[in-house]
């Protein structure tokens, strides 16, 4: 397929061989579609390896709000969100307005040289019931530095004026026919693809200056399915856009589409590899090396009542100005171990470098081996041992971040001793109470819907390892209860009474268990749970984790018992029942992607797998995403056909410049069915664990001295 | 175990609303300052770790300006371990100096996260004039270091007098011409001729931060 395309757009791009040198095509203006090109049509452009561009456009019936990411240096993909207002007729259902989900993806197979220009396919709408739906062979060049021109054939919408028979067709004749809209909508159309009339399209993008820039282009797409009832004007080929882009980067732009319909949208590119403050605000470090004045400190002064237990008071509340919870030390020869809870560092490698810091600024001169044990809830998972006088020398090394890992040791804590536990580090007690917001997306009646209330939050936790802890919330304000989509589904509704649960409860009780973590052996980590585990479900659960301290793979397995909750979300369970459960492979591709993939049977007893792909930034920022296939047919699965999902995760530091372990995440689901369901346990080990391993701790070391 | 906060997915439109220089310069090292235009920080509300550098009158104080933002203040040496300086200021960020120049910065949207400086340190100090690297590194917005080597051009500009808050002082003006592939920049330290010491400074902290500039002052 690529090769056919290729030589098609090689004829294409005769027409626009230019002698003018060459400049790097920079995709930062973007489309109604919200991907990069012109006003409509798309370029051969692409955006900086690893861009966020979201979009908001309207113009005549449409509306459309697209995140765009630039997945690889070559290609980009894109979730849709659009309305047509009065697509159908006015008796219909929404007032003939229709509501779609649509996804695209591009690849650009030619960088832009001297002579030839840049060259990109893609696909628009691929996976979707198919109204925005086309593909595209487009080649983009520059002459000099503010002017572009692109040139394209398109299919699909993009042949509608001036369409022609496919050229394609010459290698089957298959591709002279291009079906309607077949499926329930998220299958790959590929049966459809590159297939019926052709269309040229192109256009010119002038950049005025700095801030303002041009576009005109000549548009194929007739808006023929809207024009019957939304009163859509397409009276001309020819749109003209201007648009401006604002100091903060939101750009703004208007345009004129077919000669009549005048639209406008915001657009705003984001670059999730730069922190909004890169280094960070926080306070600075203390630097390290003066042992001579921490030997007549008092507290390891014996005369002035200095000893392991005034030292043990020092270390605890300098590593809580740290943010770090002292559960255990000891100190012996030359050796001192601390043991810690990291409340505060979103950079683990950075709360080991705090940690040694406090201990090398406290500790009595003798001691030269620092060892930093990391817990959560009281479970040992690695620990990082530095030699004091190496953190004396390198921290203010040019090079220090490299030469303090090399002499650092990385090494499980599995065999971790509750030796010198601090008296009062169990029972822990927490408590939070705040306010939160639960969304819904895409309910065609009201696309966003959400509920405002409070929230409440405990855990207990009276030794190490053992957690009691539940969440309650009270809706205060909303509308997920207002819905009145009511489950249609084939197969058990697992997930799809999602508003029942929303109408039929007051407090809720999201979750409310017992939890026991521990490590079985070397490289081993166990979870049992049991209780009401979320929303919907209650029961128990076990899962084993192997997850070798340097290693780029895990593996792990889960079962659980659980049975289906009353829709108050109280105490009661209605009759479903199932036995559910995965084995689970975690990998570190490198570069940033982490996979992993999920086999076992979902919540409503069917079999399958999930797929998921991340791409996860250095410092934390996270955009990814999942598809589940299971024995459940499409048909019976039902609008959709199988269960897919975006998410993004923002670590609040990125946005603020100041250390947290909060995260802004979102999940997007074009339509939650319940097909491919997965039970929602808190605290899944490989999520618990991944943080303080080998892999993740040497990817933070630039901030170990920070 | 990172706690998730929902939010809505147009959270992310938002990010582009504000922007971070307002922030720098409210906290940044403007908070120990007598400038009329900037709010000092009162005594009391000192945080411990500074507080107890401003009760103890020995310490040593530094007088700061940062251009780009043009915003200045003072900082207090709290530390000197192997010749590197940790100058405090009330918000907690810090500037490394060794010899007088600037060797590092923390917490001031920290760019230069350290400096070997070994080489022009010897020419600035002796007044001599001669080529020389420095090497800087950076760290990231994405969390990584970043290095950078420099090819300077170290030269002596004569005698000047220059008036500090510790008085006027004779000096000798040494500049030192940097650049690298995509990046370049002049200090400028002046050397006193009664201590050999530099007194006064103007040296670069990276692409974001720019230019600082360093004075002795008193307490």
């Amino acid at each position: 397929m690529q090769e056919r395309a290729t030589r098609i757009v090689y004829a294409a791009g005769l027409l626009l061989v230019g002698i003018t040198g060459a400049s790097s095509l920079s995709g930062q203006s973007l489309t109604t579609y919200g991907t990069p090109g012109l006003i409509e049509m798309p370029t051969a452009e692409v955006m900086n390896d690893g861009e966020l561009a979201v979009t908001a456009s309207a113009f005549g019936p449409n509306f459309r709000y697209t995140a765009a990411f630039q997945v690889l240096p070559r290609v980009y993909g894109s979730f849709r969100y659009s309305k047509i207002s009065n697509i159908g007729p006015s008796t219909a259902r929404l007032g003939g307005d229709t509501f779609d989900r649509s996804f695209d993806i591009h690849f650009q197979m030619l960088d832009e040289t001297k002579y030839r220009p840049a060259v990109a396919v893609g696909l628009r709408d691929f996976l979707g019931t198919g109204i925005l739906s086309s593909e595209y062979v487009v080649a983009t060049k520059s002459f000099g530095s503010n002017i572009e021109v692109t040139g394209g054939m398109g299919w699909g919408r993009l042949a509608g004026r001036g369409s022609f028979s496919n050229p394609l067709s010459i290698f089957s004749d298959k591709f002279d026919t291009r079906n309607k809209g077949s499926n329930t909508g998220g299958q790959l159309e590929t049966g459809n693809w590159f297939r019926g009339e052709a269309a040229l399209f192109g256009g010119v993008k002038w950049k005025i200056n700095d801030k303002a820039t041009f576009f005109a282009e000549y548009s194929p797409d007739l808006y023929t399915r809207e024009s019957v009832n939304t009163g859509i004007d397409i009276a001309s080929p020819l749109n003209f856009g201007l648009e401006y882009r604002f100091k903060n980067g939101v750009n703004l732009k208007g345009f004129v589409v077919g000669g009549k319909e005048v639209g406008a949208q915001l657009s705003y590119v984001i670059n999730p590899a730069k922190r909004r403050v890169p280094g960070g605000l926080e306070n600075a470090p203390r630097s390290v090396g003066q042992r001579n004045r921490l030997a007549i400190a008092d507290w390891n002064n014996s005369e002035k009542g200095g000893g392991k237990d005034a030292v043990q008071r020092v270390l605890k509340s300098r590593l809580a100005a740290d943010g770090l919870a002292l559960q255990g030390f000891t100190m012996s020869g030359t050796q001192a171990t601390v043991r810690v809870e990291n409340d505060r560092w979103d950079v683990e490698a950075q709360a080991a470098g705090r940690a040694a810091r406090v201990m090398a600024e406290t500790l009595p001169p003798e001691i030269e081996e620092l060892t930093v044990v990391f817990q959560s809830n009281g479970m040992p998972i690695s620990r990082i041992v530095t030699q004091r006088s190496d953190l004396e020398e390198l921290q203010f090394d040019y090079d220090g971040s490299w030469r303090t890992l090399a002499r650092a040791d990385i090494e499980d804590a599995h065999d971790e001793s509750r030796l010198g536990e601090l008296e009062d580090a169990f029972p822990v007690f927490e408590t939070s109470f705040g306010p939160y917001i639960a969304t819904s997306f895409f309910d065609p009646d009201s696309p966003l819907r959400a509920d405002l209330g409070v929230q409440l939050k405990l855990a207990y936790r009276p030794t190490a390892g053992l957690t009691f802890a539940g969440q309650f919330r009270y809706p205060l304000v909303g509308n997920i209860a207002d819905s009145d989509r009511v489950s249609n589904s084939l197969i058990e509704p697992v997930r799809t009474n999602a508003v029942r649960y929303a109408q039929q409860s007051d407090l809720e009780i999201n979750n409310l268990t017992a939890e026991y973590m521990f490590r079985p052996g070397k490289d081993l980590f166990g979870r049992v749970s049991a209780g009401y585990l979320e929303s919907m479900f209650g029961g128990v659960s076990a899962e084993l984790l192997w997850y070798p301290t340097s290693s780029r793979l895990a593996l792990g397995a889960e079962i659980n018992y659980v049975k289906q909750r009353d829709f108050d979300m109280l105490f009661g369970f209605q009759s479903y029942d199932v036995v559910t459960g995965h084995a689970s492979a975690y990998y570190d591709f490198g570069n940033g992607f982490f996979g992993q993939l999920d086999v076992g049977r979902y919540l409503a007893g069917d079999y399958g797998a999930t797929v998921s792909i991340d791409r996860e930034f250095n410092n934390g920022f996270k955009i990814g995403g999942y598809f589940t296939l299971t024995d459940v047919p499409f048909d019976t699965f039902g609008e959709g056909s199988f269960d897919k999902g975006l998410r993004v995760e923002i670590p609040l530091s990125w946005l603020t410049g100041k250390p947290s372990r909060t995260t802004v995440s979102q999940k997007i689901q074009p339509i939650t069915r319940d097909g491919g369901a997965r039970l929602i346990v808190e605290n899944r080990l490989y999520g618990v664990v991944r943080d303080y391993r080998g892999k993740e701790l040497s990817d933070g070391w630039a901030r170990y001295l920070r | 175990m990172i706690t998730r906060v929902l939010a809505s997915f147009l959270a992310l439109a938002l990010l582009g609303a504000c922007s971070s220089a307002d922030r720098l310069v409210d906290r940044g090292i403007a908070i120990a300052t007598n400038d009329p235009g900037q709010k000092p920080l009162p005594k009391g509300q000192f945080p411990p770790r500074f507080a107890a550098l401003v009760a103890d009158t020995s310490v040593p104080l530094m007088v700061v300006t940062v251009e780009s933002r043009g915003q200045s203040g003072r900082l207090l040496l709290e530390n000197t371990v192997n010749g590197i300086e940790t100058w405090l200021s009330a918000d907690m960020s810090a500037l490394m100096i060794q010899n007088g120049m600037l060797q590092g910065t923390r917490g001031v949207g920290s760019e230069l996260f350290a400096a070997d400086i070994s080489e022009p340190i010897g020419l600035i100090l002796s007044g001599s004039t001669g080529y020389t690297d420095r090497f800087h590194s950076n760290l990231t917005g994405d969390d990584k270091i970043s290095t950078r080597t420099y090819r300077c051009l170290v030269e002596n500009k004569g005698p000047a007098v220059i008036n500090l808050e510790t008085g006027s002082i004779p000096t000798r003006v040494m500049t030192e011409d940097c650049k690298s592939l995509d990046q370049s920049f002049t200090n400028t330290y002046w050397v006193s001729s009664n201590t050999g010491a530099i007194v006064q400074a103007r040296q670069w902290a990276g692409s974001e931060l720019g230019y600082i500039k360093t004075q002795d002052g008193i307490r």
